[in-house]
């Protein structure tokens, strides 16, 4: 299955959306690297649901917009999106950052959505585990950090000068919302609890980026939240295992 | 036509282990302090407080400090400490702090009431430099490096507002809030202290010296790409009708005079690679966080960076060849100078006496050396 590209004109920039299937509405806000990708487990979602990705402003192709300072503004910009998508309540997933932007989206305003799923998000620290930094990673130190199994060398596409200064941007708007604190939201914390969702918490068993640990403090916050682990999978299980990941949400969704 | 000489010291630490290269990731940031001996530091600094009195009473026309952080390189996190020391310890020679990192402030009216202090004590013997602060510094602070150029800029322009208009002011920015600027006191210098950029000269600092014609000093790097800086610069200055003068053009360079060449290069070789491989060991993420330049400026800093890491592969001699630094007998050094001045067309030469592992008594000589048989020649350049 192949998904189709649309483009929404919104708050002076133009997000490029990936669209594919057919069913109940599903948001899925992409991890910090993978604007603009669409994979087997896009497709098996596809399967049952109408598969919406946005494209996080100044995580892709597109220069960080410059009303663009942190994270609520990055909340309100979805907050106008939802608008786009009328009133009718929708399935939200976030992973890794989006995983971030979607339990802020939760907390405030959670009567727009169906349910939540979150697949190894950050915006909550465990004052208990040291959060690797990924801001002194190259690229082929963060595929280590995140996957179970880095298949091999780095691509020549993914070295080329263009990639280079892709990642670089991301890298830039990444540390504009999460260099300080690092990754997390502090109000997050204080507010999660208003996020009353169901809620499936999937987390890579093997995830060394942060840690399987951290859905405790999701878990305690959010009563109508389960968690999943995904068996051979690092921080990105949708990636590794995207048959089991898929089968965790459809159920959930079921 | 006479060019002005400073005396430039780094403050480094000699002491990091055999071996350094290979069984640590970076002597900056990472390199615990646990390896910093205060016993050791006490000596250091006051010989190296020596030393910078030591130009004074040479007769250099300034002597120069500089800001970094949790690092072997330095050991001067703060330089206006330095700079107040040696306001007591000289009387004649500027003072020039190459330069406050005034981005990592997040009050830089700090950094206003400071140097205005030392201004004003020392009898307005003070240049103020500013920098950024290095990529490196970023993760020292944990400082957003994407905020960088834009509080450079917006700092600058309340430091010198505060230096030159009568307070109280409210100052409403993007990056910084203050409700009541009013800074005793004021700098002595009129309209304020002069006013430095050290860089590595990316087009947003080259357009910022021209604009407002601060002087850009350029620090040590190949002979011909410092040429390649001053000629960008001249160029854009001609463009713009603000001609950048030799006395707005820098050169920092690592100097060392012997008996004679092969004297020079057999005593300060080893000092010198200690400072271009052990001190200047960091990985390239550390040095150029995200957001720290813009994607264009991170293009030739990709370059530059490649050739970085060539550098600490190379010899004495070729740093010597290609200008990274000047060694030799004082008649070898004043014609590389001559030689040099006459391409580049700087009017202020920055000389790095001491360097890396350089020892007390062969800096003592170097600097009796360059100022007794090369600085004289500079005066009639």
């Amino acid at each position: 299955m192949s998904a189709e590209r649309h483009d929404l004109e919104i708050n002076g920039i133009t997000v490029p959306c990936l669209r594919g299937g057919e069913g109940q509405r599903l948001v899925v806000l992409h991890a910090e690297f993978a604007a603009g990708a669409w994979g087997r487990f896009h497709d098996l979602l596809a399967e049952r649901f109408e598969v919406i990705v946005p494209e996080h402003p100044g995580f892709g192709r597109l220069e960080r917009p410059d009303w663009l300072d942190g994270m609520p503004d990055l909340v309100h910009h979805y907050l106008e999106l939802l608008d786009r998508f009328g009133p009718a309540p929708f399935h939200l997933l976030g992973e890794s950052f989006g995983g971030w932007v979607a339990a802020e989206l939760a907390a405030l305003v959670p009567e727009r959505f169906r349910s939540l799923v979150l697949i190894g998000p950050m915006g909550l620290r465990d004052q208990r585990a040291r959060t690797p930094d990924i801001f002194v990673m190259n690229q082929s130190q963060y595929r280590q950090l995140t996957l179970l199994r880095p298949d091999g060398e780095s691509s020549a596409a993914e070295t080329s000068r263009q990639e280079l200064e892709r990642r670089a941007r991301v890298k830039a708007t990444l540390a504009r919302i999460g260099w300080n604190p690092y990754l997390h939201d502090p109000r997050l914390r204080r507010w999660l609890h208003r996020a009353r969702l169901r809620c499936l918490l999937l987390w890579g068993q093997a995830d060394q980026f942060i840690a399987p640990e951290t859905a405790e403090l999701w878990l305690k916050r959010m009563p109508d939240a389960r968690l999943r682990a995904i068996e051979q999978a690092g921080h990105f299980p949708q990636l590794e295992q995207p048959e089991e990941t898929a089968k965790a949400v459809l159920e959930f969704l079921a | 036509m006479s060019i002005e000489v400073y005396f430039f010291h780094l403050m480094p630490w000699p002491y990091l282990p055999a071996n350094f290269i290979n069984t640590h990731p970076s002597s900056w940031v990472t390199y615990s302090n646990g390896n910093f001996d205060p016993e050791r530091g006490h000596a250091i600094y006051n010989r190296y407080l020596d030393e910078l009195a030591y130009a004074d009473e040479l007769g250099f026309d300034g002597i120069c400090v500089n800001e970094h952080h949790q690092t072997a390189y330095g050991l001067m996190p703060s330089p206006n400490v330095i700079a107040a020391m040696l306001a007591q310890r000289t009387k004649r020679a500027k003072i020039a702090i190459l330069g406050n990192a005034i981005s990592l402030r997040d009050h830089p009216l700090r950094v206003a009431e400071e140097v205005a202090m030392l201004d004003v004590i020392t009898g307005g013997r003070i240049i103020s430099g500013f920098v950024r602060g290095i990529g490196l510094e970023y993760y020292t602070f944990s400082l957003d490096p994407s905020r960088s150029r834009d509080r450079f800029v917006e700092a600058l322009d309340l430091i010198v507002k505060a230096w030159t208009e009568p307070g109280p002011f409210e100052w409403r920015g993007r990056e910084y809030e203050f409700r009541y600027v009013n800074p005793w006191p004021r700098p002595l210098q009129r309209p304020h202290p002069p006013i430095w950029l050290p860089s590595t000269g990316s087009p947003e600092t080259i357009e910022l010296c021209v604009e407002r014609g601060y002087p850009f000093a350029r620090v040590y790097e190949r002979a011909d790409l410092v040429k390649q800086v001053f000629d960008q610069i001249r160029a854009k200055g001609e463009e713009r009708g603000k001609p950048m003068t030799p006395d707005k053009l820098g050169w920092m360079v690592p100097i060392y005079v012997a008996e004679s060449d092969a004297r020079a290069l057999d005593e300060a070789g080893q000092h010198v690679l200690y400072l271009f491989k052990e001190l200047s060991h960091r990985p390239f993420e550390m040095l150029l966080p995200p957001g720290y330049m813009s994607a264009a400026s991170m293009g030739s800093a990709l370059e530059r960076v490649a050739r970085r890491a060539g550098i600490a592969q190379m010899t004495v001699e070729e740093l010597v060849n290609q200008g990274f630094v000047i060694f030799g007998s004082p008649q070898s050094v004043r014609q590389r100078l001559a030689e040099y001045h006459k391409v580049m067309g700087f009017g202020n030469l920055v000389a790095l006496l001491q360097f890396g592992s350089l020892p007390a008594d062969l800096t003592r000589k170097n600097m009796e050396l360059f100022a007794s048989e090369v600085m004289p020649k500079l005066r009639r350049l």
